[in-house]
C-alpha cells in the first residue's frame, strides 16, 4: 500500500514522518525555555493556548553535531513541524522541509541497523524511493520519554 | 429475538432519537442495577419488585421502539420473570436472582456497545436467555404440574378469576371460539392459540391475577406495503408499549420468514387497558386493518391445559420428586454459561458526550448572568452620559463600582460553572455492592459493606479516572485482606468480614478512606523482602516508610504480595493513577490481624487552583494554595548542614530546606535572608527558598507533557494572560528529595 510522508532534511540525512501525523509547519518562533530541560528539549510553543514541546531531532537522534561548513543548514529553512502522537502535540526542529513524498509499505526495509551514526531504534525502517533513500521515523518512540521509574535493584 | 430485518430500524439511525434513547435507557440500565441490589438486600419488598418490574418493562419497549431487538428481547424476558415474582408464583432464589443479574449486566454491557456506535446484534444473549427460562421454569416444576391457577402462591390475592370490566366495542370470544381461533394457523403453520408453553401459561395466569384482559389481536399490512416484517415489528412494538404480548403468530423471532407471511399478524396479548391497545395498535402507518377480540383467561388456560395436559402431565410428575432440584441443576448449568459470557466481556462504562446537571447549578448560573446584562447597561449608561458632559469624577466612581460587581459576576459564574463539572462520588460508590457481591461469591467469603459520604461532590474528570483504582483497592481487600469465615471466627472475629468505604471533603482536598477489618499487612514481611530485594537502608525504614514500598513499580508483584500475605497487588497501577494523573496522594496503614486501610487524598478539581505565584531565575512558578502552610524568611544563621542537605527549624521541628534555585539547577543566589515558603505535602513539610514571592491567584492547569516533566516535579502548567508559563510544582517532591538522602529505594550498590 502507498502512503504519504512528508520529508525534511537533517544534516545529510532525508527523513520522512506518516502526513496524517503532521498538523502544521511553521517557523521557530516565540520559543519559550522551560526550567531544567531534556537535553533534547529545546522549549515549548504557546500555540493557541496548546503547550507544546520542541524537540531537536537532532539531539535527539544522537546526530554529530553539524560541521561549520557553509554547506551548513540554512537557518531561514529551519522549520517545525508539529505532529500529532497519542493524541498529543509536538514540535520536530528540523533544518529544512522538503515535499510529500509517496513511499509503499513494501519499499521500507526494517532491517536497517546502524544508520548514519544515529539512533536506529527510532526508526520504522529505510524506504528506498526513486528520490533517494528516506529515514522513515518511528514517531512514538522518538517522542516517548521512555523513562521508567527507579525501581529496586533485582530480586535476591 | 435475532436480527429483524433492517429496514424497520429506521429509527435507530436517527442520530437524535438515538441519543435520546441511550440517555434515557442508560439511565433506566442504571436504575435496574440499583433496585436489583436493593432487591437483593430485601427480596421482599414489594416496591422494589414492582420497580425491576417496570424497568425492565420501560427498557423493553424502548428498545423494541428503537428496533434492537436483541435487546428488547432480553428485557422482555427479564420482565417476564419478574412478572412472576410480582405475581407471587417464583420465588427469589438464588437462580433466579443470578440469571436477572447477569440479564441487567448483559443490558449494561449492550449500552455500552450502543453507546460507541455498536449494535446489540454483536451479543449472543442465548445463554443469558436460556438461564432466564431455566429460572422461570424452577417455578414450574416446584409448583407442580397443577396449573398456574394453583401455582399462585399463599400470599397472592384473588385467584379467582375477576370478572373483566366489559368493553363494549370488543367481541367476546367463548370457550368454543377459542377453540375455533386456536384451530386458526398463520401462514407458517404455527396457531397463536394452542400450544402455549409453560411460561406462557403463567405470564396469562399472571395477568389474570392482575385483574389485566387477554386479547387477540389480528393486524393486516397494507398490500402495497412493499415490505410487511418491518410493518409487523412497528405493530409488535407499539402493542408492546400498551401491553404484554405473549404470542406472535407467526413468530418474529428466529430466522424471519419470506416477508409475504407477515402480511397479517395475529397476537396474543395481556392489558389493562384494551382501548390503548386499539388506539396504538390503530396508530401505525400503512396498516389495513386491526381486528381486537377478547379471550377468556380461563378458557384459553383450560383448553390449552387440556389439550397439553396429557403431554405435560408425565413430565411435571416425574419431576414432582426430583424435579426441583433438578431444573435448579438446569438452571445453574444454564448459569455457568451465562457468567462465562459476561466474563470475556467486562462492561465498560459508555462514555458519556452529554451531561446532566442539577437545575438549581443552572439557576445559580442564569441568575448571575441576569446580573452580567444590568452590569453591562451599567456601563453602557456611563459611556453614554460621559459622551454627554457626566463629570468625570463621577464617571470614574461610576466605573470602579460596576467593576467591583463584575469581578463578583465573573468570580461567581466561575464557580457556577465549576459546580456543573461536580458530580457525587455515589456514582462509583453505587457499584461496590454488586462488586463486593460477586467477588464475596467467587471467593467464598462474606463480608459487610457499609458506604457513607457517598454525596461527597467530585470534580466529573476525576471521577471518571477514579473508578479503577477504587475498584481495585476493593478487591484487594476482599481477595488478601479479608480471611475466609472459618479462619474469621477462629481468630474471634465475627463470621462476616467489614469493609468501609467513605468519602468527604476536607479544605481543597476530597479524602477517601476504604477500610477492611481482614488480616493487615505484614510490615515485618515487607521489610525482610526490601531487605532482600537489596533496598538499602531498609532495615532500619520506618513503617510508613516500607508500606510506601507498596507502591513502587515492581515492589508489590503478585509472587511478592502473595509470599507476605499481604495485599497490593497492582497497588503500584493505583499510585500511579492517583498520584500522577489525579495529582493527589494515596497512603496504607495497617494493623496486624485488625485490618488495612486505605487513604486517598484527591484534590477538589483538576483545572483551576488558587496558587501562590513564585519567581526563581527567571522562570515563574506556582504552588497551590492548599499545600502551602506559611511564608517565612530565613536568615543564613538560621540554616543548618550544607550541600543541598541544609535544614532550618519551623515549629519546634526540623525540616529539610530546598530552594528553586538547587532544584532547577539555576543556581542559587548567596545571601543573608532568603525569602522561604512552608510547603506541606501530607505529613511532611518543608521549606522552599524562592528568589521573589509574587501574587496569590488563580490559575488554570494544563497537563504538563512527560517529555518535559521527567522528574515528575510539576503537576501542571499554566499559561498567564501576557503569555508567560508557570509551572505547578508538585510538593511532593519534598517527601521524596527526603527519602532520596535516605537513599530508600536506591540499589545498594
Amino acid at each position: 500500500m502507498r502512503k504519504r510522508y512528508v520529508s525534511f532534511a537533517l544534516g545529510e540525512g532525508r527523513y520522512c514522518v506518516p502526513v496524517e501525523h503532521v498538523l502544521q509547519i511553521m517557523r521557530l518562533e516565540g520559543l519559550i525555555e522551560i526550567p531544567k530541560p531534556p537535553p533534547f528539549v529545546l522549549g515549548v510553543l504557546n500555540l493557541r493556548g496548546d503547550i507544546i514541546p520542541v524537540v531537536s531531532l537532532r539531539a535527539r537522534l544522537e546526530l554529530p553535531r553539524e560541521k561549520v561548513t557553509r554547506a551548513g543548514p540554512d537557518p531561514r529553512k529551519r522549520r517545525v513541524v508539529i505532529t500529532r502522537v497519542n493524541g498529543k502535540p509536538y514540535g520536530l526542529d528540523v533544518d529544512e522541509v522538503r515535499e510529500i513524498v509517496e513511499i509503499d509499505d513494501a519499499a521500507i526495509s526494517t532491517d536497517s541497523t546502524t544508520v548514519l551514526g544515529g539512533r536506529a531504534d527510532f526508526l520504522v525502517g529505510i524506504a528506498r524511493h526513486e528520490d533517494g533513500l528516506y529515514l522513515v521515523l518511528d514517531l512514538p518512540r522518538v517522542l516517548g520519554t521512555a523513562r521508567d521509574l527507579p525501581i529496586a535493584g533485582p530480586p535476591a | 429475538m435475532s436480527s429483524p430485518a433492517s429496514g424497520l430500524a429506521a429509527s435507530a439511525d436517527d442520530p437524535r432519537l438515538r441519543r435520546a434513547f441511550l440517555e434515557e435507557a442508560d439511565e433506566l440500565s442504571q436504575k435496574l442495577g440499583e433496585s436489583l441490589q436493593a432487591l437483593e438486600a430485601d427480596p421482599s419488598n414489594m416496591d422494589t419488585v414492582n420497580e425491576v418490574f417496570r424497568l425492565t418493562h420501560s427498557l423493553k419497549s424502548e428498545s423494541a421502539f428503537m428496533g434492537f431487538a436483541r435487546l428488547s428481547e432480553l428485557a422482555h424476558r427479564m420482565e417476564d420473570v419478574l412478572g412472576l415474582v410480582r405475581g407471587g408464583s417464583l420465588s427469589l432464589g438464588r437462580p433466579v436472582m443470578d440469571a436477572v443479574f447477569s440479564g441487567a449486566d448483559r443490558i449494561a454491557e449492550t449500552m455500552a456497545a450502543l453507546a460507541k456506535g455498536g449494535t446489540d446484534t454483536q451479543f449472543e444473549n442465548g445463554a443469558i436467555l436460556r438461564s432466564l427460562s431455566a429460572a422461570a421454569g424452577t417455578r414450574a416444576a416446584r409448583t407442580g404440574g397443577a396449573g398456574p391457577a394453583a401455582a399462585v402462591g399463599p400470599a397472592a390475592t384473588s385467584p379467582a378469576a375477576p370478572t373483566p370490566a366489559p368493553v363494549p366495542a370488543l367481541p367476546e370470544r367463548s370457550q368454543a371460539g377459542a377453540a375455533a381461533a386456536g384451530a386458526e394457523t398463520g401462514p407458517t403453520g404455527e396457531t397463536l392459540l394452542q400450544g402455549l408453553g409453560d411460561f406462557e401459561r403463567a405470564q396469562l395466569a399472571e395477568a389474570r391475577d392482575r385483574g389485566e384482559e387477554c386479547l387477540r389481536v389480528t393486524v393486516t399490512v397494507d398490500e402495497a406495503e412493499p415490505m410487511k416484517f418491518p410493518r409487523a415489528w412497528l405493530v409488535f412494538a407499539a402493542l408492546e408499549s400498551a401491553a404484554n404480548v405473549v404470542r406472535t403468530v407467526p413468530a418474529l423471532d428466529g430466522q424471519p420468514a419470506e416477508d409475504a407471511h407477515y402480511a397479517r399478524m395475529s397476537f396474543l396479548l395481556t392489558t389493562s387497558d384494551p382501548e390503548e391497545v386499539v388506539r396504538v395498535a390503530s396508530g401505525v402507518d400503512q396498516i389495513a386493518s386491526v381486528k381486537v377480540e377478547r379471550c377468556r383467561f380461563d378458557d384459553l388456560l383450560s383448553a390449552v391445559t387440556a389439550r397439553a395436559a396429557e403431554a405435560d402431565a408425565g413430565a411435571v410428575e416425574a419431576g414432582a420428586e426430583a424435579g426441583s432440584e433438578a431444573s435448579t441443576t438446569a438452571a445453574s448449568a444454564a448459569l455457568t454459561g451465562a457468567a462465562a459470557d459476561t466474563d470475556s466481556r467486562t462492561p465498560t462504562p459508555p462514555e458519556k458526550t452529554s451531561i446532566r446537571v442539577d437545575t438549581k447549578k443552572l439557576d445559580d448560573l442564569w441568575s448571575l448572568i441576569a446580573d452580567l446584562v444590568l452590569n453591562k447597561s451599567r456601563i453602557a449608561h456611563v459611556s453614554e452620559t460621559l459622551g454627554k458632559g457626566m463629570d468625570p469624577e463621577m464617571a470614574r466612581e461610576e466605573l470602579a463600582e460596576a467593576f467591583d460587581d463584575l469581578d463578583k459576576i465573573s468570580g461567581g459564574m466561575q464557580q457556577a460553572m465549576m459546580d456543573t463539572r461536580m458530580i457525587p462520588i455515589s456514582v462509583i460508590f453505587n457499584k461496590f455492592p454488586r462488586l463486593v457481591r460477586d467477588l464475596c461469591r467467587k471467593l467464598g467469603k462474606s463480608v459487610e459493606l457499609s458506604v457513607s459520604g457517598e454525596e461527597t461532590e467530585i470534580d466529573r474528570s476525576i471521577v471518571e479516572a477514579l473508578s479503577d483504582p477504587l475498584t481495585h483497592i476493593i478487591r484487594n481487600s476482599l481477595d488478601h485482606g479479608i480471611e475466609f469465615p472459618e479462619e474469621r471466627v477462629r481468630r474471634g472475629k465475627s463470621e462476616k468480614g467489614r469493609v468501609s468505604v467513605s468519602a468527604r471533603r476536607q479544605g481543597g482536598t476530597i479524602v477517601i478512606e476504604l477500610s477492611d477489618d481482614g488480616r493487615g499487612m505484614d510490615v515485618p514481611g515487607i521489610r525482610r523482602k526490601a531487605v532482600g530485594m537489596g533496598i538499602s537502608g531498609a532495615e532500619s525504614f520506618t513503617e510508613a516508610q516500607l508500606l510506601d514500598l507498596v507502591f513502587l513499580p515492581g515492589f508489590s508483584t503478585k509472587e511478592v504480595v502473595t509470599d507476605l500475605s499481604g495485599r497490593g497487588v497492582g497497588m503500584d497501577v493505583v499510585a500511579t493513577r492517583v498520584r500522577k494523573d489525579l495529582k493527589g496522594d494515596v497512603a496504607l496503614d495497617t494493623v496486624p490481624d485488625r485490618g488495612t486501610r486505605v487513604t486517598l487524598f484527591l484534590p477538589l478539581t483538576l483545572t483551576i487552583v488558587n496558587a501562590l505565584l513564585v519567581r526563581g531565575g527567571t522562570q515563574l512558578y506556582a504552588l497551590p494554595l492548599t499545600e502551602v502552610d506559611s511564608t517565612a524568611k530565613l536568615t543564613s544563621s538560621e540554616l543548618r548542614g550544607e550541600g543541598g542537605r541544609e535544614s532550618a527549624a519551623w515549629e519546634d521541628e526540623e525540616i529539610p530546606v530546598f530552594s528553586l534555585g538547587a532544584l532547577f539547577e539555576t543556581g542559587r543566589r548567596r545571601s543573608d535572608e532568603y525569602f522561604a515558603l512552608v510547603l506541606r505535602h501530607r505529613d511532611r513539610r518543608a521549606f522552599l527558598v524562592v528568589d521573589e514571592l509574587i501574587e496569590e491567584r488563580e490559575v488554570v492547569i494544563k497537563p504538563v507533557d512527560d517529555l518535559l516533566n521527567a522528574e515528575r516535579l510539576f503537576s501542571g502548567v499554566s499559561v498567564l494572560e501576557d503569555g508567560r508559563l508557570v509551572f505547578i510544582l508538585d510538593t511532593s517532591f519534598i517527601r521524596r528529595e527526603n527519602s532520596d538522602r535516605e537513599a530508600p529505594w536506591a540499589p545498594a550498590s
